[in-house]
Order: C-alpha cells, then sequence, then structure tokens
C-alpha cells in the first residue's frame, strides 16, 4: 500500500463526516419544528398556566442556543464546534451537556453492541462454515432450518419474543434497563455481575437476531470455496482435514465476509438501536429516541455524528486489512 | 523386467444418479512398472480423469469406487482407512493437478504451500530444515529461490504449473499422476514443463501415469500408452507398437485422426459421439461407431486379450468364436 493512497483513502473518509455532518445539521431544521417552543409549551402546560412574555422568553433561549442567527451563521459554529467534538447544550435537558450524555451512553452500547456483533459473527460464520464442510459432524445439518429461520426474525421483534419468555413468562432476567436502580454503581463484583444479567436479554436479542444471516451467508460462500481447484490439490497433497478447512477453505472466503461485515454495520447499529429502546437499555439508541422525542437538534447530532464516526471508521479499517486479507488485492503501483 | 509398482485391477468407478449407477471407470485393469511413464489417453469423457482421481481416492460423492483393486507396492489403497490414505497421498502417490492456474491457493505464499504438504506428512522437521528445502525444490523444476515469497497471481502459468511439481515431489512420490498437466498452456510453455516433468521423474525414479488426449504429446513422452473408451480400457501397448501397428478400430481412428507434417489432408474426426454412459451400447461399447463391426459386436461383451506379448486389446476382432 502507498503513501499516496492512505492520503487518499483520509481525505475520502474527511469527505464522508463532512457530509454526513452537514446532512444531520439540516434535516431537522427543515423540519417546521421549534423544540424550544415545544419545551416551553410543555413546561407551561405542567406547571397549568401560561404566563407573560412567553415570547421574548423564546427569543432569549433561541439567542442563548444561537439559534436566532441565520441558517448559515448557524452552520459555520456548528462546524467549528463538531471539529472540537463539542455539541453544545442538550436542548430537551437543559442544562446537560450533549457530550457528557453521550459519554454516559456510549460505554453501554460499545459493551453490548460490540460483544453480541463479535459473538454473532464468528459464531455464524464457523457455524456456517462447517454448514458447507462435508466432513463436518451430521447434527450441524439440522441447524440450516434454524438459522433460515432466525435470518428472517428482525432483531427487535427477537427482543420482544426473548422479554416475553425470559422476563415476564418465566422471570429470570429483568424486563430492562441497564442495571438494577437499588445497586449502587460501583466497580464492584455484585454490580459487573448485575450489569451482565440485565445485558443477557438484549445480547442475546441482537445475537439471535444476527447469527443466522452470517451463518446463511458464511455457508453459501463456502460452498462455492469448495468447488475451487486448489481444494482438490491441497486434498491430493494429503493435507490434515484441519488444515484444507482452516487455511484453505475458511481463510479464502473471510475477504467477502469481512467487506460485508463492514458493509451492514449501519444496519446492525440501527437494529442495535431498536433493541436498545425495547430493553430500555441506558445506551446510544435509547439517547437516540429522546432525543429525536424531544426533537433535540443537538443531542440527535451528537448521537448519529458519533454513530457516522463508528461506520466511516470500521470502513476505513477495513480499507487498511483488505490487503493484508487478500494479497492480490493492492492499492495504487506496487512499490516492490 | 522390472516390478510392478502399482496395479490396478478390474477398478469401477461409478457415479450414483437418480436413473442408477453412470460407468465412469468400467473393470480397467492396468499396471504401473518401477520407473515407468505410462499414459492414459483418451476424448473427454471417457473417464481418465475420474480414474486418475480413483487412484489417490479423491473421487467425491456422488462418485464412489464400487469394486476393483489399486494395489501399491502389493498394499491395496482401497482398503485403507481416510487417515492411513491422506499419508499415502503426496508421500507416496503425488499428484501434478489439470488447472495449474487455479490449483495454489491465491492467499498463500509459495513457500508455505509447499512446506504445508511436508509438514502434514511428517511434523519433526524443524522449520528451518523445510525453509531450506523450498528453494532446493523449485531448483529443481527450474525456478528461482525469489519464486518462494511470492503469490500464485505474480507468477506466469508455465511457473505455477512448475510449483504444482515442485509440491507433487516434495516428498519424493514413487508414482506421479499427471493429469493433464499442459491443458492449460502453450505449445512451447507445454514442451518446457513436460522436459522438467521427465527429469524431475528420472532423478526421482519414480513411475509416470500422464493422463491426457493429447495423442502427440503421449507419443514424445510415456512408454507404454492404455487408450480408454467410455470409461473402459481398450488398447495396452508400448507407445511404439500402438502408434505403428493399432490394434483397436478406435485406436486405429483416433491416430489417423492426427495431423501429419508430410502430407497435406483434410482433418479428420471419428464420426459419431461418445455414447452416453448412463445407457451405453450392448455389447462392445464402441460398436456403433466402429467401422469393421460385426455381427457379434452388438451382442457379446469382448474381454481383454492379451494377442501377443505385451499387447493387450478389448476387440472381437481378436477373439476367437466360441462355439
Amino acid at each position: 500500500m502507498t503513501i499516496s493512497y492512505l492520503l487518499k483513502r483520509l481525505g475520502f473518509f474527511v469527505l464522508v463526516i463532512w457530509v454526513a455532518a452537514t446532512l444531520i445539521f439540516f434535516l431537522p431544521r427543515l423540519a417546521e419544528r421549534n423544540p424550544i417552543v415545544e419545551r416551553m409549551s410543555e413546561t407551561a402546560q405542567a406547571a397549568g398556566f401560561i404566563g407573560e412574555g412567553l415570547a421574548e422568553m423564546q427569543k432569549d433561549w433561541e439567542a442563548k442556543f444561537g439559534l436566532d442567527k441565520p441558517l448559515w451563521k448557524q452552520y459555520q459554529y456548528y462546524l467549528r464546534d463538531t471539529l472540537r467534538l463539542d455539541f453544545g447544550y442538550s436542548l430537551a435537558y437543559y442544562p446537560a451537556k450533549v457530550v457528557d450524555q453521550m459519554m454516559r451512553a456510549l460505554p453501554w452500547t460499545i459493551g453490548l453492541f460490540g460483544m453480541a456483533t463479535l459473538i454473532s459473527v464468528v459464531l455464524g460464520s464457523l457455524a456456517g462454515a462447517l454448514l458447507a464442510w462435508p466432513k463436518a459432524p451430521r447434527f450441524l445439518q439440522y441447524l440450516l432450518p434454524f438459522f433460515l429461520t432466525l435470518s428472517a426474525v428482525p432483531y427487535y421483534l427477537m427482543g420482544l419474543i426473548l422479554l416475553f419468555l425470559f422476563a415476564f413468562t418465566i422471570r429470570i432476567f429483568p424486563l430492562g434497563g441497564g442495571y438494577s436502580v437499588a445497586v449502587a454503581p460501583s466497580l464492584s463484583f455484585p454490580f459487573i455481575l448485575d450489569i451482565l444479567h440485565h445485558s443477557v436479554l438484549p445480547g442475546l436479542a441482537l445475537v439471535l437476531g444476527g447469527v443466522g444471516f452470517w451463518a446463511l451467508q458464511m455457508r453459501a460462500m463456502m460452498v462455492l470455496g469448495l468447488e475451487e481447484d486448489y481444494i482438490t490439490f491441497a486434498e491430493a497433497k494429503g493435507l490434515g482435514r484441519k488444515r484444507i478447512f482452516l487455511r484453505y477453505a475458511l481463510r479464502n472466503v473471510l475477504l467477502p465476509q469481512a467487506t460485508s461485515l463492514a458493509l451492514s454495520l449501519g444496519m446492525m447499529i440501527s437494529g442495535a438501536i431498536l433493541v436498545e429502546v425495547v430493553f430500555g437499555y441506558p445506551g446510544l439508541g435509547t439517547l437516540l429516541l429522546k432525543a429525536v422525542s424531544g426533537f433535540d437538534y443537538n443531542l440527535i447530532n451528537g448521537v448519529v455524528f458519533i454513530i457516522i464516526i463508528i461506520i466511516a471508521v470500521a470502513t476505513l479499517l477495513m480499507d487498511v486489512l483488505y490487503p493484508w486479507l487478500d494479497p492480490r488485492i493492492t492499492y495504487g503501483r506496487r512499490m516492490r | 523386467m522390472k516390478a510392478e509398482l502399482l496395479q490396478v485391477r478390474n477398478l469401477r468407478v461409478y457415479y450414483q444418479t437418480a436413473v442408477g449407477p453412470l460407468k465412469a471407470v468400467d473393470d480397467v485393469t492396468f499396471s504401473l512398472k518401477s520407473g515407468e511413464r505410462f499414459g492414459l489417453a483418451g476424448e473427454s469423457g471417457s473417464g481418465k480423469s475420474t480414474l486418475a482421481f480413483a487412484l489417490m481416492r479423491l473421487i467425491k460423492p456422488p462418485g464412489y469406487i464400487e469394486g476393483g483393486q489399486v494395489l501399491l507396492d502389493g498394499g491395496d489403497l482401497t482398503k485403507l482407512s481416510e487417515d492411513e490414505m491422506h499419508k499415502v497421498r503426496l508421500a507416496q502417490i503425488a499428484l501434478v493437478p489439470q488447472g495449474a492456474m487455479n490449483s495454489l491457493n491465491p492467499v498463500m505464499r509459495i513457500k508455505d504451500q509447499i512446506i504445508d504438504g511436508i509438514v502434514d506428512h511428517s511434523n519433526e522437521i524443524p522449520r528451518s530444515a523445510l525453509e531450506e528445502r523450498v528453494p532446493e525444490l523449485l531448483e529443481r523444476v527450474e525456478l528461482g529461490p525469489e519464486v518462494a515469497n511470492m503469490f500464485p497471481h505474480e507468477l506466469s502459468g508455465g511457473m505455477k504449473q512448475r510449483v504444482c511439481l515442485a509440491i507433487a515431489i516434495s516428498l519424493s512420490p514413487r508414482v506421479i499422476i499427471a493429469d493433464e498437466p499442459t491443458s492449460a498452456l502453450d505449445v512451447v510453455v507445454q514442451r518446457q514443463v513436460m522436459l522438467t516433468l521427465g527429469q524431475v521423474q528420472e532423478s526421482l525414479g519414480a513411475s509416470v501415469l500422464l493422463v491426457g488426449h493429447d495423442m502427440g504429446l503421449m507419443a514424445q513422452f510415456v512408454d507404454r500408452i492404455g487408450v480408454l473408451y467410455a470409461g473402459k480400457l481398450v488398447e495396452v501397448g508400448s507407445v511404439r507398437e500402438v502408434f505403428k501397428e493399432p490394434l483397436h478400430p478406435y485406436t486405429q481412428l483416433l491416430i489417423a485422426c492426427l495431423p501429419s507434417l508430410e502430407e497435406k489432408g483434410e482433418f479428420k474426426g471419428i464420426p459419431g459421439l461418445p455414447p452416453l454412459l448412463l445407457n451405453p451400447p450392448s455389447g462392445c461399447v464402441f460398436h456403433p461407431r466402429c467401422p469393421q463391426v460385426m455381427s457379434r459386436c452388438s451382442l457379446e461383451v469382448p474381454s481383454l486379450e492379451e494377442v501377443c506379448p505385451g499387447r493387450w486389446v478389448v476387440c472381437h476382432l481378436y477373439t476367437e468364436v466360441k462355439r
């Protein structure tokens, strides 16, 4: 890989982020809703009367959040602040800062989503590869209809089913949340256990919702891969079964599998957001729901921006890793 | 007379189909002497590649070995367990594959593909000793040591075939099965690769079973030749005699097809098509296309007869009418 390619790729990375940041700035503002007015009328309704000087208060608040300035000026400030990863104050939960709210939610999502994705991709790929492997144990064949069914069930539905079965009917897991309300958050063993206990069902929903897809895709690619001449030659070389499976069959279909992992990351994150909402899990998904329902520009911007960064970094990593996964891929002029 | 190294006796390889077994290799018997070059010739679909794969027990379902023996030094390969067969492949019988273009793993360096075959047969050799053997092996197939660190896509077709050859000889096998090793190469490279194959075979003292449809290549390379037609071996003999005086009508037509440098003639073929193996003709399988067909050919199946020393043929022309 050449330096010029890396620079080009990084430039493209920045461009993607900029376009995405611009879109998430303008899209909510195109809607004819004003979060300040909504928040004030909510408060007024709760208080039961409408005081005087409401219009002035609105102007005041808008000035405070910079919403009185012309749109292009706001955009300019927004870009500058985003560069510093400063998303301002939450409009709906003032005076909470967007960054603080996000930092509180991020570890939950990374922990839950990261682990669940890792498990479902690794388990699914391995199971799919074995499904296509003629010398695999026979019982594995019975997993195919199971995977077919699983791959058709969306994450959130899986979450609802699991909730109904294991939290409502048989009460072995909590109904929702990231940890028990009664337990004080600390870095103690019981608290960690409590977190794990709460993450089982949402994690399972993500794993079960994803594993079928990975297994089926891997199986399809593996079936084609096993037809290759180099598999036959590897067998003629008298190689052990394990080596042929791992180094010749599995190794060679890793590339398309990795590609589709990078491509479907966005879809998986949106699935994870819904699962978080179903379980009331204190991660980015629940935060995004709160932000959207409160029409909180700044919070929406912050959460979506983080998700975009995650996806963009993942695709960037994938691109950088490609030549290592498949030596036939080289970027730019070969240096040899 | 040299000892018989590989004996194939009444080998039958069938493919399971919905309407019954397809007889891809039917009752084939021949033997390979130590250090000998034996050619198996036949047109596409005659079962020659199936036969080559069956010798290494590499037939995959729906194909299966229906019966017969493959004796290597007297031991029957068809009776070995799968694990024992793993040890025999490469160490005793090695394959030089047909599709050299795709026979190497595209994501592994050449040296790793040479080494892993050796490792899986004896795991006591230290890594450094293995690394040293790679340039040696490459040199024997006339490749430079720099090839070791390359990937297959960086090599030409001829170089890839040489790498396959280097892998095949890495454990000094007794038998090398070359399944149309040059069919993907142009004639110039073909010649070079065949010369190399001949050299390594002689230096190892191994036997070669050359499978192919190129009669010209056969004539130049092998000592003895067997002609396959519709899964049956129809003629076996020394290559000189078979080309000078082919006995079976099919062999006669096959050799008549070869273009000659001296005379300019019409390009000829054999009229008709090979039979469908699912429903082969009665009697002799060649009788519908045979120019010398007799009444008994469609009724009786001819057997393999030694008509003169070292010359075997399956044809009613050379068998006495039974009374």
